[in-house]
């Protein structure tokens, strides 16, 4: 044989080889391949394996409604397989969760919110059996819903209009002779002034809720709240999985969180934060 | 000559019959550490037996009417020496009975026997009076008896027991006790300075930077004097706390400290035993706190304490990270899997043990593959976990499952995985054993699958197969700090306008109220008459020169002259204040003005005009005070 055909056909076989190899372990650092092989382990009902893959793609740092969409699907396969392992409602919720945030889909938006509420029913069944509480969600404080009337650059767009229309019924008020011009320039600064007050402190309050507002996802099963000491709080209900909490704080592995009225400390293992959309935004940046 | 020869012989007789006498009956020796005790106290006996032969074996105490035995501690030692290469051994035993004086009176104790070669030896009885409780004199330090074995006596009593037991020497007939304590020295445990008196805990760790599930190898060491000559008694230990941690004993018992050797610390000996050898395992990544460890010795300020330690750790790298890797499994693994049988029908069971071995830190447990119609029931665990050689904490961890098969055929079950952090190889590696293929027998009775029966989360949407594409960076209108200005930017510029508007106004009018002033007059004037007495007009000269007298007196002294007949001039500036002479000289220039202006005589001298404007420029300024 031609010795450089025999050479050409060393390297194929050694090219095969290499392929099979890197077939049976995965390119682990490729964040599509990752995002492959948990489609193909959840069509294969490997949900361990699904979440492993989805997980990993977490662990590198990929915030992609999608991936946190079936990340939460795969944890509820593993819950639907029969074998759940504690803290699979929480974490299915809080794919969910992500995935609601996350996304510009509104039909994505809709699916995530409609498997978040299958979950919470779940988990209020099961807490209902128990005798325990069922509240899962408590709701958004009235300062937060009024908040969350419109976007941020709608209240902002607002109190930029407040604020120049404020400012022409200054001067118009002041170099004005006629008295209707002068009436009507105390009308509109009559109004305007509230109404840049109202709206500035809307849009201030809006984007400090986009930067700083943090919130998670309760992921062990009745989660019990600590007080400041870190002793647990006697009489106060534990916190069921997959409740939406508010983070307050966070400080040597304990997590201060806000459920509905109740307020206290949880081990932070046991509360894992929300992504948002912003903080997408800020990786992109 | 004979008694020479005969001192020789004795000599010989003597050396080889002690000789014979070691290499056939072994030797006891017994002894006590008190012979007067009160009631309630507690003695020791120890019987020390050295053998060429034989080991000792079985030692008895004997009677021990009137005491109970609270605790026997029989240690063993051996011994050898190469004299002009003959080899010759000895072994030893010593045995220390604790007792406890029980009742009032006179008792023997004894003799306490011990077997070698199949035959027990005796020695001889020894006999303690017990006194009623806190009668009893006081009992000498164990340093203060002579020990025949010791040529040093109690001063290296104790050290030269320790030696023994590490060396081998039962008895320390054979090398000065200072050299074998000087060849002992280990510089591995040597220490600048001390950190206690008499005794002291020193801490250390192997490493100080882990990952997160690394094993960190805690040593506690106690520091004894080795001059000391008495035993200290240990109390209250309190472990450190390394509640970051999960710790596992290296040691077979935490309750004996044992003697690793001896070493120097700041130039003086001291004695190391090994107090604490634990496996740490961080469960967090940070700069975590092991903590003291603190115990009493019985000595002055007995309270010590160790070092608190503390180290870094970090998570192993993202990268590479293999899927399913639990933060915290860190060691080298190995996985091995024993099925039961590889035939069943549908819907029966196999047994499937699953075997993960290695160092570090053991999973609790392992996810088994998943395959439809595979159903894994909870493990049965089993461990033999420990201390591994190099002072590795590790094992075995067995889980027994009972696996179910529902759905009939060539069934793959896959392999277990266990992917980890190897800290050696400073990488990812994966322990894996596949399981091969189960054939399982249809069942026409079989069960349908449960869970299609009673699904808990009905209703969940589909799987979405395709990422959704990353959105533009978008700025909101409010994080433009602009956005901010100009909100109150524009009102606060109407403020900004009308502020500015008023000043404008003040300064105008201060300006106008600024050059209506006395004295802004009078500059103005007497820059005018300057100005005039560059042209040849002396006509006009004159005229500025009165008229800026003029300013200058109603600046200076406040009168106007303008209305005062000029002969009267003087006199009106003295009864303003004005020096009577700077008052006539004003006068008199403005009389000379008068006259030359209004003099029939044409064309007055520019020069004599700009005379008189000097000398009312000098009037001037004696008026104003500038002369």
């Amino acid at each position: 044989m031609n010795p450089r055909r025999t050479l050409a056909l060393a390297w194929l076989l050694l090219a095969i080889a290499g392929s099979n190899a890197r077939a049976d372990t995965p390119v682990t650092d490729d964040v599509d391949a990752l995002f492959k092989q948990g489609l193909t382990a959840l069509a294969e009902a490997r949900a361990g394996d699904a979440i492993a893959d989805f997980e990993a793609m977490n662990d590198r740092g990929v915030i992609d409604a999608v991936v946190s969409f079936d990340r939460g699907l795969a944890y509820a396969q593993r819950i639907r397989g029969g074998s759940p392992v504690p803290g699979d409602f929480g974490r299915a919720a809080l794919g969910f969760e992500e995935a609601r945030s996350l996304t510009h889909d509104p039909a994505l938006a809709r699916e995530a919110t409609s498997a978040l509420g299958t979950i919470r029913a779940e988990v209020a069944r099961r807490r209902a059996l128990a005798g325990e509480p069922v509240e899962v969600d408590p709701g958004v404080p009235l300062g937060r819903a009024v908040v969350g009337l419109a976007p941020e650059d709608v209240w902002s767009g607002l109190a930029a209009m407040a604020s120049f229309v404020l400012a022409a019924s200054l001067f118009v008020r002041w170099r004005a002779f006629a008295r209707r011009v002068r009436l009507g320039a105390a009308i509109a600064l009559g109004v305007s002034g509230p109404l840049l007050a109202v709206t500035a402190m809307l849009a201030l309050a809006a984007r400090d809720e986009r930067l700083h507002l943090r919130e998670g996802i309760v992921v062990t099963p009745s989660a019990r709240l600590s007080d400041d000491r870190h002793l647990t709080v006697a009489g106060e209900a534990p916190l069921p999985e997959a409740a939406h909490v508010t983070i307050e704080e966070n400080a040597a592995g304990w997590t201060r969180v806000r459920f509905g009225a109740q307020r206290g400390w949880l081990p932070s293992p046991s509360v894992r934060p929300i992504v948002a959309r912003e903080f997408r935004e800020l990786a992109l940046k | 000559m004979k008694a020479r020869l005969l001192l020789l012989v004795a000599f010989f007789a003597l050396a080889f019959g002690g000789i014979a006498r070691a290499d056939g009956r072994p030797e006891l020796r017994l002894s006590s550490d008190a012979d007067v005790i009160g009631l309630g106290d507690t003695m020791h006996v120890t019987l020390q037996t050295t053998s060429s032969g034989g080991s000792p074996t079985d030692p008895q105490l004997g009677s021990s009417s009137g005491f109970q035995v609270m605790g026997i501690s029989p240690s063993s030692s051996t011994s050898m020496s190469i004299v002009n290469g003959t080899i010759t051994s000895q072994r030893g035993l010593t045995t220390v009975w604790s007792l406890r004086a029980t009742k009032v009176g006179v008792f023997t104790l004894g003799p306490p026997t011990v077997v070698v070669d199949g035959v027990r030896y005796r020695s001889q009885p020894i006999s303690v009076r017990v006194v009623p409780a806190g009668q009893a004199p006081r009992r000498m330090p164990p340093q203060q008896q002579q020990d025949p074995f010791d040529p040093f006596g109690g001063l290296f009593g104790q050290l030269n027991q320790q030696l023994n037991q590490q060396i081998g020497q039962p008895f320390g007939q054979m090398q000065d006790p200072r050299q074998q304590m000087e060849s002992q020295l280990d510089q591995r445990y040597a220490l600048p300075a001390s950190r206690g008196q008499t005794a002291f805990l020193h801490a250390v760790v192997d490493k100080t930077n882990i990952v997160v599930g690394e094993q960190l190898t805690y040593t506690v060491y106690l520091y004894v004097d080795a001059t000391l000559g008495r035993s200290i008694d240990l109390n209250d230990p309190h472990e450190a706390p390394a509640s970051d941690f999960v710790k596992r004993s290296l040691q077979a018992d935490e309750s004996k400290v044992e003697q690793i050797g001896f070493t120097s610390v700041g130039g003086q000996v001291y004695s190391v035993q090994l107090l604490r050898r634990s496996a740490l395992f961080p469960l967090k990544a940070g700069d975590l706190d092991i903590g003291e460890m603190t115990l009493q010795i019985s000595a002055k300020n007995g309270l010590r304490r160790s070092e608190d330690l503390h180290v870094h750790v970090a998570e192993p790298p993202i990268q590479g990270r293999p899927p399913g890797y639990a933060v915290g499994d860190v060691g080298t693994f190995t996985l091995a899997a024993d099925i039961s049988g590889r035939d069943t029908d549908q819907d029966g069971a196999i047994g499937i043990t699953v075997t993960l071995s290695g160092n570090g830190n053991l999973p609790s447990s392992i996810d088994p593959p998943e395959h439809a119609g595979v159903e894994w029931l909870d493990p049965q665990v089993t461990e033999k976990l420990g201390r591994q050689a190099g002072d590795k904490f590790g094992g075995t961890r067995t889980f027994q499952y009972v696996v179910r098969l529902h759905r009939a055929g060539d069934v793959d079950l896959g392999d277990f995985t266990l992917p980890y952090w190897d800290p050696h190889a400073n990488a990812y590696a994966t322990a894996r054993v596949p399981l091969g293929t189960v054939h399982v027998k249809a069942d026409p009775n079989a069960h349908a699958p449960v869970e299609a029966a009673t699904d808990p989360l009905p209703g969940l949407p589909t799987v979405h197969a395709s990422r959704e594409p990353a959105a533009q960076t978008r700025r909101h209108l409010d994080d433009a700090p602009a956005f901010w200005l100009g909100l109150g930017g524009m009102p606060l510029a109407y403020g900004f306008v009308v502020t500015a508007a008023g000043a404008a106004r003040r300064v105008r009018e201060k300006r106008v109220a600024r050059g209506a002033s006395p004295k802004t007059e009078m500059l103005a004037r007497i820059a005018a008459a300057e100005t005039a007495t560059h042209a040849d007009d002396a006509g006009a000269m004159d005229a500025a020169t009165a008229r800026a007298i003029e300013a200058a007196v109603i600046a200076c002294n406040g009168i106007n002259v303008r209305g005062v007949a000029t002969s009267d001039v003087a006199r009106a500036l003295r009864d303003a204040g004005v020096a009577e002479a700077d008052g006539r000289e004003l006068e008199s220039v403005l009389l000379a003005c008068e006259a030359a202006r209004f003099s029939a005589a044409e064309g007055s001298a520019a020069s004599e005009a700009r005379e008189r404007w000097s000398r009312a420029q000098r009037a001037i300024d004696r008026l104003a005070g500038r002369a």
